[in-house]
């Protein structure tokens, strides 16, 4: 503390030169800390007798989604001071800066008893003692509690990192039970933090990588159903199934929607030669747009329809390459020591997400889209299969553990390498796809 | 549960022996006799019927091994499918599925495609002896489906390959 | 004063968009050395958008009046110096890499 000062001396008599003899003093700030930032989330209000237990929850998932960013810092309720008991009434700011609160989310929660539910929350930057943007209301189910809490997260996160938002969205993954040699596997969706579960399918047939769709409201999958690798689609509100992609002698497998949510991309094996197809959702010919004798797999499309980034093993081994959209000459953008497969563009256009195997470790990794500023995020025995957030901040991807007891499971990691955590999933889960922000 | 699954194992080991070893030394030459010689002493449809799926997985061999990230089959493998082909030549009921599998060093879509290689590549090499490409199916399962466990390179070795299962009935 | 509010500046929560962005703020003083909260001011940015400036901002003026809440530590006598204080908050070094 000591040194601190005289550092602190030292500093103010360096800074003397630079003021200018008339006019304020200048300084200039080139370093600061990255740490999380840290809020209070009292229970919310609640405005009728009925919503107490709701105003709690929804206060719990605010700052749970906050929290799991590993941007924020949480301060424990019983460190508080004052407490919010109306909404209205005016903020005690000291109290909350003495506990060094420098976000404050409050909020309430009102039920009229026909099922709806009523959510209005306020959020302070608590040291300029004033409010970060205007307060806002979400209306809602009672069922729905947890989307309106995700909303509320959502708008606070937004606010004060000026990311876009994620939490209120869906993941589609593959549920995975039983031994390794007999694994079972259904598709099932969830909100993104795991809560909310639903099965899609049965465990009688193998099923891999489902897709959703731009609207989030179909699920594009591989199924053994017919007993060879095929595509099917999937509506999520019926849960009624089609098969997409079935010549005789073939297998399909690697789907992937447009942008637009009109086109399939996806890879067909014929005598054993893998390639890269597209053809409308609604059906029709398929249009072949890569004739390698090499495997072509892995397609995903640019943001703006225009490209498709894919792997191939054409050199040699597994990287990845660009093409048009309509098929055409690849440009090649790997090129560093190892394997690239399963890339994905990410929704914000400047960044490829990658699985990479390397020296007997596999990577989840970023580059930009020319190949530049490659970035591993991840390291372990072997974590694949990437998939962005709705906002491009945030990958999830399977990691699966070693040996015959292996299992999978879905991790997530920030784009910065940051904040890797296990998605909690009540059975093994692989092969995540991250659904757009929810209407 | 780990101790269970050992001892299934194990006991799937020795049936494996004890249907092999006869063969090898004492009725070897009875596939070359043809189906019918020595009826006598053969249950049809076990393992020592030659005309049998059991002969066919047991002793032509179901299963050819590939080296990492290759479809290429190697001198012990032609052999194998040598007499894979010799079998289907003379069992013409029979029709097959050849399933490739990939061990599990690898992004599951371009496992997919490498166990399709290699299911293509034996049949490919089935129909150069001259089993009718009408009988053959392939489909791969990429890493989906291992049958050993371990994370080690002997377990890889076993999982990295292409088996003929045998279907009853021409294909449709 | 640079280190400490250095100490606060708190980048953690910004976009990677929001860390391009340098802002210069004015400031004025209390004689006890604590800013005047609602004082601190956006002078200039570097920022592509508003949005982002605004984001950028807020995360200094935090640092601001965090670390000033109990004074800076500054010399009494010179008060007329630094009545005034344009800060400038530039993340150029700290970029995520």
């Amino acid at each position: 503390m000591v040194r601190f000062l005289t550092l602190l001396a030292a500093l103010w008599l360096m800074a003397l030169p630079v003021q200018a003899q008339n006019g304020p003093l200048r300084i200039t700030i080139d370093e600061g800390v990255i740490e999380p930032l840290p809020f209070a989330v009292p229970d919310f209000v609640a405005e009728s007798a009925a919503a107490q237990q709701m105003a709690q929850q929804i206060a719990r998932v605010v700052a749970a989604d906050l929290t799991g960013t590993g941007l924020f810092r949480e301060i424990p309720q019983d460190a508080f001071i004052s407490q919010i008991t109306s909404f209205n009434s005016p903020v005690q700011f000291a109290d909350w800066r003495a506990i060094n609160a420098q976000a404050l989310i409050a909020g309430a929660v009102s039920m009229e008893g026909d099922g709806r539910v009523s959510v209005k929350f306020r959020l302070y930057d608590v040291f300029a003692g004033q409010e970060m943007g205007a307060g806002l209301q979400f209306d809602g189910t009672e069922q729905g509690w947890r989307r309106i809490a995700h909303k509320v997260a959502d708008a606070v996160y937004s606010r004060i990192t000026g990311e876009a938002p994620y939490f209120d969205s869906r993941v589609v993954f593959v549920a995975e039970s039983g031994p390794k040699g007999e694994r079972q596997k259904r598709l099932a969706v969830m909100d993104y933090d795991g809560a909310n579960v639903q099965y899609l399918t049965d465990s009688r047939s193998i099923v891999l990588a489902p897709r959703f769709s731009p609207s989030g409201d179909r699920i594009l999958y591989t199924s053994y159903e017919t007993g060879f690798p095929r595509i099917h689609v999937l509506d999520v509100a019926s849960v009624g199934r089609r098969v997409l992609e079935n010549q005789p002698g073939t297998m399909s497998f690697s789907p992937r929607f447009s942008p637009d949510g009109q086109t399939v991309i996806y890879s067909l094996t014929q005598g054993g030669n893998t390639d890269i197809y597209r053809m409308p959702i609604a059906g029709g010919a398929p249009q072949r747009l890569t004739s390698a004798p090499s495997i072509e797999t892995a397609p995903s499309f640019s943001p703006d329809g225009s490209q498709i980034v894919f792997e191939s093993d054409r050199s040699g081994n597994q990287q990845l390459y660009i093409m048009p959209a309509s098929g055409g000459e690849p440009r090649r953008i790997s090129f560093g020591p190892g394997r690239y497969g399963t890339p994905v563009w990410s929704p914000r256009g400047d960044l490829i997400a990658f699985t990479k195997q390397s020296k007997g470790r596999f990577h989840i990794g970023v580059m930009r889209t020319d190949g530049s500023e490659e970035r591993l995020l991840t390291a372990s025995f072997l974590d694949e299969g990437p998939t962005w957030a709705p906002n491009g901040r945030v990958i999830m991807f399977t990691r699966e553990t070693q040996g015959a007891g292996g299992q999978s499971s879905l991790y997530s990691v920030d784009i910065t390498g940051r904040n890797l955590k296990r998605v909690r999933t009540e059975t093994g889960a692989s092969d995540p796809s991250w659904s757009p922000l929810q209407n | 549960m780990k101790i269970l699954a050992r001892a299934v194992m194990l006991t799937s080991v020795l049936a494996l022996a004890a249907c092999t070893n006869p063969d090898r030394f004492g009725s070897g030459n009875d596939v070359n006799l043809g189906a019918n010689t020595g009826a006598g002493a053969i249950v049809p449809g076990s393992a020592n019927d030659p005309a049998s799926p059991a002969y066919f997985q047991q002793t032509v061999g179901d299963r050819v091994l590939f080296a990492v990230d290759q479809s290429t089959l190697t001198p012990e493998a032609r052999t194998v499918l040598d007499g894979q082909a010799n079998w289907l030549m003379q069992n013409s009921d029979y029709t097959a599925v050849i399933e490739g599998h990939a061990d599990e060093q690898g992004t599951r879509e371009y496992n997919l495609a490498l166990g399709a290689r290699r299911a293509n590549a034996v049949q490919e090499y089935l129909v150069s002896k001259g089993v009718a490409g009408s009988r053959l199916r392939v489909v791969s399962y990429g890493k989906e489906r291992p049958i050993e466990l371990c994370s080690d390179e002997a377990c890889y070795a076993k999982n990295r390959r292409a088996v003929t299962v045998l279907a009853a009935g021409l294909s449709s | 004063m640079a280190l400490s509010v250095q100490r606060c500046w708190n980048v953690g929560e910004l976009s990677s968009d929001a860390l391009r962005v340098a802002v210069a703020v004015s400031i004025e003083m209390n004689r006890d050395a604590t800013p005047v909260a609602d004082s601190i001011r956006l002078v200039r940015h570097s920022g592509e958008s508003e949005l982002l400036a605004r984001q950028a901002f807020d995360t200094a003026r935090r640092a601001i009046i965090r670390c000033g809440v109990n004074g800076f530590d500054l010399p009494a006598e010179k008060y007329g110096q630094w009545r005034e204080i344009e800060m400038t908050f530039d993340p150029s070094n700290m970029r995520i890499k």
